[in-house]
């Protein structure tokens, strides 16, 4: 960053002004903040980013890299916001001061690259548009781009790093006979990291509308596996007045739908405990908490975590922590592990890329370390694994 | 900072050494109305650690201030004269719990509520219970001398204060107190450092009494149409005698800000007593019911008693909301900590609560008053526009007007919460004969004022509102 100070010019944050005024300070938020609990330092508290957020509205300080770090070392998972007292929209300030800050083309140098490759290869992982169908398998091969009743979005996370999981959902939705279509090497990034980053999305719905028009026939529903996307197609697109045209849910609706049709028949039940994990882009920011638990309880009775829920611990792998503190993120993770541990869990289960990806490398160390070992699992395993279609 | 100083700091602490300007800012304020930027943030590991940045300190002069959680309400926290803020929350092991010895030791950083859970495993407690119990740090409780609701039958943190380990303004490491639960041998030091707000030295250990949990509870949420009645009910029930294990009052504008803020759905009454019994099973039935005769008696329009805690829980947790749910009350109006922790003889609780309301109505301020009522230590809180700078004057006014009452019915400017900037030149008209040997006790342990310097009875002005954290100017010389 050039010496020259840099102020933000307000236009994001200056509606939420009243907001940073409301918080009393009373630091409740700090005992639920994973960001404060990973680090213990006042700055990363939710309590300090609105002070943080007043100190730049009122031009008290400029944005500098520790500013910077500061609002971006935060998972975004809302737990801040639900436990606030004076119902303080805390998220709604940090998203502000992150718009603020991205106005200034300031992010953190780890993001700025993920958001490099997201304009280079419409992907945050770098990799090339044609790895997302390679590892299809033939029948969704068959079926790319050609339209059909039902779209599957499988997004970034699962369609690059998580190849069991993209696979299951395909055999499923054939076990199932759905007529469904995928998108390939032509479906756009969501741009929800843009969003985290304080950017606006609208453009990638823009892209990823086109891209269903050239679909015949056109889906009636867009379903993803994962809860960043479900997030930004179900709310952050409509929101920026971004109108896909078609229902959009998270793929687990759909899948529960199937079994209740009887299009999905249960095959066997999991054998251990069955913790399910709320993914806070699922939980506390789309308020879907019954409809996984639903799903799972066709496969396992259900566990609670301690902390459940509304007032469920974050894995470390929202807000974009993951690439701009990666100690503190995977912290996160093993702290959840240490809580399943407590409760004897076997499975973690979850409805998201992201979070399985965090438990997967902390489960891992969690073995090394204790011995004890987890089996991680997204929600469209546990289906694919225990059902079979109508026919068979 | 010198150049030098700087240096040394870093070499010795690394990345727990900052200058950034998120942590100068994020450490510039604590939850009372006050914003200093200190110039650099440290955060010892050790008492080793502490110890070397306090010699560095007092060779170079530079003042530090003590920091927990930062949720004190007096602005014991805040930097006021610039320096180092010594953040001691990563100084947070619970180093021992030994039941058979009736106490524990920790580490000033530790949680209080973290400390509580894992007491419990034992069946112990310390009970000091404030409302801010699931961020505050045992250090911070020590050096305000905090309590809370329970403070009646369980005492005050000074009560519990066995030993501590200090480090002096000179650097110098000491212990005080012992590691039993009496001792006569010589000046009870340990509990000059108990409110001390970190002007006296740097406390790196805790040695703690514990109580054992008690067997059974049970509370009643009792409405009045009448603050006065409230008050009567709160003599007669101690006059009875019953010693609650707490009784909270809590008046209209808190009941409505609790019921905005977290749904409490408390009665909409002009004041409600939640009152806590513990102890052996047979004894909380009896004294439960004793407390429901005493609160009919004494007027109370409705009364619930239960012994489930789900129920009970609500309405403790709907007290514990009412500092920041106050924020919410109205739109304009912005929560602010002034005059929030008055002390008066427990007799003397409804006089003070129906001069508050004269106060507020006189000074046209919306003054909201909850608190322990069973050990006289009220609070109130105020509603303004921080933006306006004839709010601000006409709060200070009421609040010099709150303590003037407090006084008069011999009550102390703060139960608990300290002192720190909000209360200073009450506090000196309070122990008018005192300040000369406070200042002495400073003068001899801190000869170069590096300690948490320019608070307490070392407050220059007459009036509090300054330094604000809020977007207003106040000037009082035009
Ligand atoms: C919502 C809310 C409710 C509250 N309820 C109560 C209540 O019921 N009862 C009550 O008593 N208080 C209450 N308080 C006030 C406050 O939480 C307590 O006073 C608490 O004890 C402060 O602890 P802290 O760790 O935040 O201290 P801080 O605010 O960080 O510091 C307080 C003082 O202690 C000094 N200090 C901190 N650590 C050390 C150390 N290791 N060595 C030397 N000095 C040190 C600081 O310099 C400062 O002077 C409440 C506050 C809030 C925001
Ligand atoms: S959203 Fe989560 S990580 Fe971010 S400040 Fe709030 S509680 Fe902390
Ligand atoms: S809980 Fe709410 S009011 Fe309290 S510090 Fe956090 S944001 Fe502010």
């Amino acid at each position: 960053m050039s010496d020259e100070k840099k102020y933000i010019k307000g236009d994001k944050l200056k509606a939420l002004y009243d907001q940073t005024l409301l918080c009393t300070s009373c630091g409740y938020c700090k005992s639920v903040c994973p960001a404060f609990k990973g680090t213990l330092w006042d700055h990363n508290t939710a309590r300090s980013k609105m002070v943080l957020a007043y100190g730049l509205l009122q031009g008290d300080i400029p944005v500098d890299d520790s500013v910077v770090q500061s609002i971006f070392e935060c998972t975004t998972c809302g737990d801040c916001m639900r436990r606030c007292p004076s119902n303080v929209k805390t998220v709604d300030v940090l998203m502000a001061a992150r718009q603020e800050l991205a106005g200034l083309h300031e992010v953190p140098e780890t993001m700025e690259l993920a958001l490099e490759n997201i304009e280079k290869f419409g992907n945050p992982q770098g990799e090339p548009a044609s790895a997302r169908e390679e590892f299809l398998p033939d029948e969704a091969k068959a079926k790319l781009r050609t339209g059909g009743d039902v779209l599957v979005f499988l997004g970034c996370v699962a369609s690059n790093t998580d190849m069991k999981v993209t696979s299951a959902i395909f055999k499923i939705l054939e076990r199932a006979g759905v007529s469904y279509t995928t998108l390939g090497e032509k479906e756009p990034c969501c741009g929800f990291l843009n969003y985290l980053a304080g950017y606006e999305s609208d453009a990638f719905g823009k892209s990823l509308l086109e891209q269903i028009e050239t679909l015949n026939p056109r889906p009636k529903m867009v379903v993803t596996p994962c809860p960043g996307c479900y997030r930004t197609l179900h709310h952050i697109y409509p929101e920026s007045g971004v109108d896909l045209g078609l229902d959009s849910r998270h793929i687990l609706e759909f899948f529960d739908e199937l079994i209740e049709k009887g299009d999905l028949i249960v095959t066997k039940k999991l054998e251990g405990n069955v913790l399910y994990h709320d993914p806070c882009d699922l939980g506390r920011h789309a308020e879907m908490y019954d409809e996984p638990r639903k799903l799972l309880s066709h496969f396992a009775e259900v566990k609670e975590f301690k902390f459940n829920r509304e007032q469920s611990h974050c894995c470390g792998g929202g807000g974009g922590l993951q690439s701009t503190n990666y100690d503190i993120s995977s912290s996160m993770a093993k702290a959840r592990l240490t809580e399943a541990n407590e409760l004897e869990g076997d499975f973690i289960v979850s409805a998201c890329p992201a979070c399985k990806s965090m438990f997967s490398n902390a489960a891992s160390d969690f073995k090394k370390e204790t011995g004890k070992k987890f089996k991680v699992r997204d929600l469209v395993e546990i289906v694919h694994k225990n059902t079979k279609g109508r026919e068979s | 900072m010198s150049e030098e100083m700087f240096k040394e700091l870093q070499e010795l602490l690394g990345e727990n050494f900052t200058t950034s300007t998120a942590a100068r800012y994020a450490y510039s304020s604590d939850a009372s109305i006050y914003r200093a930027m200190p110039d650099a943030v440290a955060r010892p590991m050790n008492t080793e650690e502490v110890s070397k940045i306090v010699k560095l300190a007092n060779k170079y002069k530079v003042p530090i201030t003590p920091r927990g959680a930062g949720t004190g309400l007096c602005g014991a926290a805040v930097p006021i004269k610039g320096g180092i803020t010594l953040d001691m929350q990563a100084m947070n092991k619970i180093k021992s719990i030994t039941p058979e010895n009736l106490f524990c030791i920790v580490e000033p950083g530790v949680i209080y509520d973290h400390l509580n859970n894992e007491l419990k495993s034992a069946g112990y407690q310390f009970p000091g219970s404030p409302g801010s119990a699931e961020a505050a740090n045992i250090g911070g409780m020590v050096s305000l001398n905090a309590s809370g609701m329970r403070a009646i039958k369980y005492g005050a943190t000074r009560d519990y204060v066995l030993g501590l380990e200090v480090v002096l303004p000179t650097g110098e490491i000491m212990r005080v107190g012992t590691h039993t639960l009496k001792n006569s041998s010589g000046y009870q030091l340990e509990k000059l450092f108990v409110g001390s707000e970190g002007t006296l030295g740097i406390i790196t250990e805790v040695t703690l009494k514990i109580v054992a949990l008690p067997k059974a509870v049970a509370a009643a949420l009792v409405s009045f149409d009448k603050v006065e009645k409230a008050g009567q009910a709160i003599s007669n029930i101690i006059a009875h005698p019953i010693i609650p294990s707490s009784m909270e009052i809590m008046d209209n504008t808190c009941i409505t800000a609790a019921n905005r803020g977290i749904d409490a759905g408390l009665p909409d009454v002009p004041a409600i007593l939640i009152i806590e019994v513990d102890g052996p099973i047979e004894e909380v039935g009896r004294e439960i019911r004793q407390v429901e005769e005493v609160c009919k008696a004494s007027g109370a329009t409705h009364i619930i008693v239960s012994d489930d805690k789900a129920v009970y829980g609500l309405w403790h947790e709907a007290r514990k909301s009412v500092l920041p749910a106050l924020g919410g009350f109205s739109p304009d109006l912005k929560i602010v900590s002034l005059a929030d922790d008055m002390g008066v003889p427990i007799s003397r609780v409804a006089d003070a609560v129906i001069g508050f309301k004269e106060i507020s109505d006189r000074n046209k301020v919306i003054i909201a008053t909850y608190g322990h009522a069973s050990d006289g230590n009220l609070h109130t809180k105020f509603l303004i526009d921080p933006s306006k700078e004839d709010d601000w004057k006409r709060a200070e006014k009421a609040v010099e007007e709150i303590y003037d009452l407090v006084l008069s019915l011999d009550g102390t400017v703060t139960g608990e919460h300290g002192v720190g900037m909000a209360k200073a030149p009450y506090m000196k008209k309070e122990r008018a004969t005192a300040i000369k040997t406070m200042k002495a006790i400073k003068d001899a342990l801190d000869p170069n004022n590096i300690m948490n310097p320019g608070k307490m009875f070392e407050w220059e002005s007459d009036h509090i509102i300054m330094n604000l954290r809020y977007p207003a100017e106040v000037n009082f010389d035009e």
